[in-house]
């Protein structure tokens, strides 16, 4: 059974996801999509009661889509498609930092920074997310997750 | 003269007497384009989001698909002299087959709003009002002559 | 009335959205301006004729909340409306934002919400154009 901040996660990537980039989901996680290679990806720290970070990562053409579809264009350029997919991550985080204690109170949420390879390595030998989704879409697939630096505090002020 | 549009189908109708009508939108989007200089009207009922789930079904029939219904609409309009800013677009349906959302595994309903949405933002319009969700089946009218679009769901009529 | 407005948001492709949306609006717009952040939304005020400010509040440099706080101190911008959208969540700082006048707008947003928003606070309509 999901925790409610996995439940708010995966809410807030789907609005986001449908509002900003006009895209919906689709429930069919096939196993070529399971394989995909990671295309690019993104972080959005916080800092307030806890601190943390929102990471963003994409596969299967989703990078290039996103931008695309918000710009409508269809051939976006690096720096678009990298703010496209940092604001994206952006909005997600605003959107559950509230999940955290006190109800979101005193956060500050940091400008999105785009990762390269090394620092996407470092990522990969960090601590368990508190919560991630990942969806999938006709363009590619999105894994999204949320870090608390201080998990278990996080975990005992929900309850 | 009242029309009564079916699933997948279309009516574009100039005649400030006529009435457009579709009946029990469920999942399907009821969406209508209102000239307000040309008084001109146009209800399109479609099923599902994207015709590129089958290219073949949407040239047979175009109005299946929300995307390739709203380009034929449009179109017609523009052939008959219509300008961007003089259409009024609104839309009803899309709702859920379950009355818990999780359970509704294709979300038919959500994903046709939100490819009209697409379709809209890459083709450089604005919604002018919108009644979508929910769990109720709707009908809409349109009437020719003013432009007004009601929507009865559950008993109850309103103006959108 | 054509509406000059001023977008303040550290994300160009949010910029790009959100002037996207303004022309799809079909209001009367005037011309629109463009900052990176609440310093240099602060010297475009200075400089030009404003009469609409969208602002976000996570922003390197000055945020927006910063940004609203200075222009209100200032008589010319007293009663400027100003709509902040983000994706900001918490309470006390929203309703910060609605003590100083603004009004919130949440992150993600759909355009329609956004042209309700800029009828409501300014009075314009499209029928305003003619």
């Amino acid at each position: 059974m999901k925790t409610k901040i996995e439940k708010a996660l995966e809410e807030a990537t789907i609005s986001t996801f449908e509002d900003i980039c006009f895209m919906y989901p689709v429930p069919e996680l096939k196993d070529i999509q399971k394989n995909l290679k990671l295309e690019a990806a993104a972080e959005v720290k916080y800092r307030g009661e806890f601190t943390g970070k929102l990471l963003i990562e994409t596969r299967g053409g989703l990078f290039s889509a996103i931008a695309a579809n918000i710009l409508s264009n269809d051939s976006p350029g690096s720096r678009q498609k990298k703010d496209a997919l940092g604001e994206i991550a952006n909005i997600i985080c605003g959107n559950i930092v509230p999940y955290l204690g006190l109800g979101g109170r005193g956060y500050k949420i940091e400008s999105p920074k785009s990762l390269n390879k090394d620092e996407l390595l470092k990522q990969k030998s960090q601590a368990k997310p508190l919560a991630k989704v990942t969806l999938n879409f006709n363009q590619g697939r999105v894994d999204v997750k949320f870090f608390v630096d201080d998990n278990s505090a996080a975990k005992e002020k929900k309850g | 003269m009242v029309y009564t549009i079916g699933v997948a189908d279309l009516k574009i109708s100039g005649d400030v007497t006529d009435v457009l009508i579709t009946y029990a939108l469920g999942s399907c989007l009821g969406i209508t384009v209102y000239d307000i200089k040309l008084k001109r009207a146009g209800l399109l009922h479609c099923m599902l989001p994207d015709s590129n789930l089958d290219r073949n079904k949407a040239a047979g029939n175009p109005f299946l698909y929300v995307d390739s219904g709203m380009k034929t609409m449009l179109d017609d309009f523009y052939r008959r002299g219509s300008r961007k800013h003089d259409l009024l677009i609104r839309v009803a349906g899309g709702s859920s087959s379950k009355v818990n959302e999780e359970e509704d595994f294709f979300q038919i309903g959500r994903r046709n709003f939100v490819s009209l949405r697409k379709y809209l933002w890459d083709e450089g319009l604005m919604l002018k009002a919108y009644d979508v969700g929910g769990y109720s089946s709707r009908t809409v009218t349109l009437e020719v002559g003013n432009g007004k679009m009601l929507i009865k769901s559950k008993g109850s009529l309103k103006e959108l | 009335m054509a509406l000059n407005i001023l977008v303040v948001d550290d994300s160009s492709v949010m910029r790009s959205i959100i002037i996207k949306t303004l022309k799809l609006t079909d209001l009367p717009l005037g011309d629109i301006w463009e900052a990176e952040n609440g310093e240099e939304g602060l010297r475009l005020l200075q400089e030009k004729w404003i009469d609409l400010a969208l602002v976000d509040i996570h922003m390197p440099v000055m945020d927006g909340e910063e940004m609203i706080r200075r222009l209100r101190k200032k008589d010319q911008y007293e009663n400027l409306p100003v709509i902040v959208i983000s994706s900001e969540s918490d309470p006390c700082k929203i309703e910060m934002m609605l003590k100083q006048g603004a009004t919130f707008i949440h992150k993600p947003f759909k355009p329609e919400i956004l042209k309700e928003v800029i009828i409501d606070i300014t009075g314009v309509n499209y029928e305003d154009k003619d």
